[in-house]
């Protein structure tokens, strides 16, 4: 393998592998950016058997193949670098870099022990979407998704996506995320997403805008951003019916400026956190103000009030502060309806829409339990 | 991280000497597609256990027909135990805690087949689950998702709840015969015949022991045999002596161990560019402490077996049983001196005292101090008194 590249290029690439790497004990050779120069291009891939990736940049190829290079070393050495061409070489075992005067020589791994890495169908059924509109169903979702590992299935999120459109939703119990958007694409299939990809896979989608492209199948997911490509292992069991959580009506509604109550909750919530972090806030709704308090006698009380347009019978109701400033936070509308039957039934979060203005929230809601208090 | 990875010699795929039965059910069950969800592997531990894990994910990942071609690049790698479908989990402690069965055990589990469609899950030492690991761990079990494999080692499956084992499909690994020791002894370096064969008689089943005697040598198992003799000749305060040898042989076993770790962690170190990752220096810190204490309960664990087997011999001859049949058939002269000058009433409370230590040292007794009081015991006994 022999080939001369871009610096800026190539530590890009090198530390982008970097986030894939594995660490395992019993498995050394994960720690390795694999690479491979065909057709004067440069393929850098890494894998840690959950997501794995592959990117590739132009290269002036003298010499086609294959290394294994230790990841962390690699991404240190040419980010290092001065800026001008990089020369590269493998002779023997080791990997011999030369950018102006400096010379670098890494060692190179046995490949023997390094699992192939996953590749998408060309078959398989795919869709398209604008980096932004991925990026903001993946933000407004994934934060309803569980942390805990002791229920994977609530860890992940539920994508169902067909030739009309994809649903995206995530629970962890105790609150849910829908968001769906529609699209013509030949796509068929349900799967249930680990969040680490859909992460990562945001994070290239915001520095490189563009278009996402999802390829779903029924073992694997994959995403391509740009030139850049992450594949997913998928979490198996059954995921929660949530569309007979949702209601399908309301008895009272709310119409409130978003940021202002997000911040009330915030700054009421303070007063219930010095007792336990999951103190409730509880909310008064009356014809034309939401009133907002939280905290006992002992440790100390708070309260405040805002304006809001309510429909129906006051009411009043508490919720945990963090899942519902997590909701007022996951719309990007000026102002939300919260929808209500009773004190103990789930509310809903959904951005109000505005007329005449482009929706950068799409059909998204977000569900929360109330706390009996 | 397994210890038995290394010292295995490659093998080939469903080489497992001593276990014909396990191997024609685990590949009649491969065959037949009528696998199931989980397996317990009762009997001894590591009398291939290890090898038959790494055989059957051979068998369900190779690409070729019929399966298990033991050849191609999955076939390998399973064997070799680095095929990605193949996960082992080793307790993090003494025990396997609830924790590990949550953010390791069960989202293996949960994550869909990677390479090779299969998911094969070993948990070694399965009989040290704690009840809390134990109940999460049903869990997973109630539901099994699909093409996953649960494999459990168990040498006391008493020691798990029922509701585990009647979920598993039981696998008996023998303790293996004389004649797959000697054969396997036959590849391993003694320094002469008679040491080969009392070592293949003095390893009571267990290859790993066998390793072990052709490793060190057998002058460690001559002293432990010769204690009863030595104090006749001496005084107790070979009972000390003694009980000192045998710790340090613990302590230096345990510094290797620890050494074989740490230099495996300076290699990952360095392939992570010198810092190594947050999960593996936890994953490291854990198992230094049980490799260390692994390697001394062997040490101290094998004392008293080379004691007990002795004191075993001893009735044998002391009963009028023929010298020719006993471990210590080497050392006749030896057996009928120890017969002599110890009553058969003293030699059946010695070895009950023997497997009490070893029971106490299971249950975390300090050895030097537990293998010194049962020295002085044995020396009470041995001198008459």
């Amino acid at each position: 393998m022999k080939f001369r590249a871009e610096r800026g290029e190539f530590a890009d690439a090198a530390s982008w592998s970097l986030r894939t790497v594995g660490a395992r004990a019993t498995l050394p050779a994960l720690s390795g950016v694999h690479l491979e120069v065909a057709e004067d291009r440069l393929t850098l891939a890494s894998t840690d058997l959950e997501v794995s990736s592959e990117l590739s940049i132009p290269v002036q190829a003298e010499r086609d193949g294959k290394a294994l290079v230790p990841g962390r070393l690699l991404g240190d050495v040419v980010r290092s670098l001065p800026p001008a061409a990089v020369h590269a070489e493998i002779i023997d075992d080791r990997l011999h870099l030369e950018c102006g005067r400096a010379k670098f020589d890494l060692r190179t791994m046995p490949t023997e022990d390094y699992p192939p890495l996953p590749e998408p169908d060309p078959e398989a059924g795919a869709a398209v979407m604008k980096a932004p509109t991925f990026s903001s169903l993946v933000a407004q979702v994934a934060r309803a998704a569980s942390g805990d590992d002791a229920r994977p299935v609530l860890t992940g999120v539920h994508l169902e996506a067909s030739p009309a459109g994809l649903i995206a939703a995530a629970t962890d119990s105790y609150r849910l995320a829908v968001r769906s958007l529609s699209w013509e694409e030949e796509i068929e299939g349900t799967v249930l997403l680990p969040r680490r990809a859909l992460d990562e896979a945001r994070r290239v989608a915001d520095s490189l805008g563009g278009e996402v492209r999802l390829v779903l199948e029924d073992h694997q997911v994959t995403l391509f951003v740009g030139d850049r490509r992450l594949t997913t292992r998928l979490i198996e069991g059954r995921f929660p019916d949530f569309r007979q959580l949702v209601p399908t009506g309301w008895d009272r509604r709310l119409n409130v400026e978003r940021v202002a109550l997000a911040e009330v909750v915030r700054r009421v919530a303070v007063v219930g956190e010095a007792n336990t972090a999951s103190t409730p806030v509880t909310l008064e709704l009356t014809e034309d103000a939401v009133r907002v308090t939280a905290g006992s006698g002992e440790v100390g009380e708070a309260d405040e009030t805002l304006p809001g347009v309510l429909e129906g019978e006051p009411l009043q109701i508490s919720f945990n502060p963090r899942y519902l400033s997590d909701g007022l936070d996951a719309v990007a509308s000026d102002e939300v309806h919260l929808e209500f039957r009773d004190e103990l039934k789930p509310a809903v979060v959904r951005p109000a829409p505005v007329e005449g203005e482009e929706d950068l929230d799409g059909d998204f809601l977000y569900l929360l339990m109330p706390v009996r208090v | 991280m397994s210890a038995a990875a290394s010292e295995a010699p490659p093998r080939g795929i469903w080489e497992i000497p001593g276990q014909p039965r396990a191997v024609e059910v685990l590949q009649r069950a491969v065959a037949t597609g009528e696998l199931g969800h989980a397996w317990a592997f009762t009997g001894p531990e590591g009398v291939g256990q290890e090898h038959a894990a790494r055989s059957l994910t051979a068998a369900l990942v190779c690409p070729h027909e019929p399966a298990g071609c033991g050849a191609c690049h999955p076939c390998q790698r399973a064997l070799a135990g680095t095929h990605p479908a193949l996960q082992a989990f080793a307790p993090t402690g003494a025990m396997h805690r609830v924790e590990d069965v949550r953010t390791r055990w069960l989202p293996a589990a949960s994550l869909s087949a990677g390479e090779g469609g299969w998911k094969v899950l070993h948990v070694r030492l399965a009989d040290r689950m704690n009840l809390a690991a134990a109940n999460a761990f049903l869990k997973g079990l109630e539901e099994p998702p699909p093409r996953t494999v649960w494999l459990l080692d168990l040498a006391d499956p008493d020691a798990l709840p029922e509701t585990i084992l009647s979920r598993c499909r039981p696998l008996r690994f023998a303790a293996l015969d004389a004649a797959t020791l000697a054969d396997l002894a036959a590849d391993l370096p003694f320094d002469d015949e008679g040491d080969r064969a009392l070592a293949v008689r003095a390893c009571l089943g267990s290859p790993a022991r066998l390793a072990e005697l052709a490793d060190g040598g057998l002058a460690a198992l001559r002293a432990h045999r010769a204690v009863p003799r030595r104090m006749r000749a001496e005084t107790q305060a070979v009972a000390i002596e003694e009980a000192f040898a045998i710790e340090q042989r613990a302590e230096a076993r345990a510094k290797a161990a620890a050494k074989d770790l740490a230099d495996q962690r300076d290699e990952l170190k360095e392939l992570h560019g010198g810092t190594l990752p947050r999960e593996l220096t936890a994953e490291f810190e854990s198992a230094e402490n049980r490799r260390k204490r692994d390697a001394r309960t062997a040490v101290v664990r094998a004392a008293l077996d080379d004691l007990a087997s002795w004191y075993r011999d001893v009735l044998l001859v002391a009963t009028g049983g023929d010298p020719a049949e006993a471990v210590h058939a080497d050392d006749p002269e030896g057996l009928a001196a120890d017969a002599a000058a110890i009553p058969p009433a003293a030699l059946l409370a010695g070895l009950d005292a023997i497997l009490t230590t070893r029971e106490a040292l299971a249950a975390n007794a300090q050895p030097r101090l537990a293998v010194e009081a049962l020295l002085m015991g044995l020396a009470a006994d041995a001198l008459g008194r």
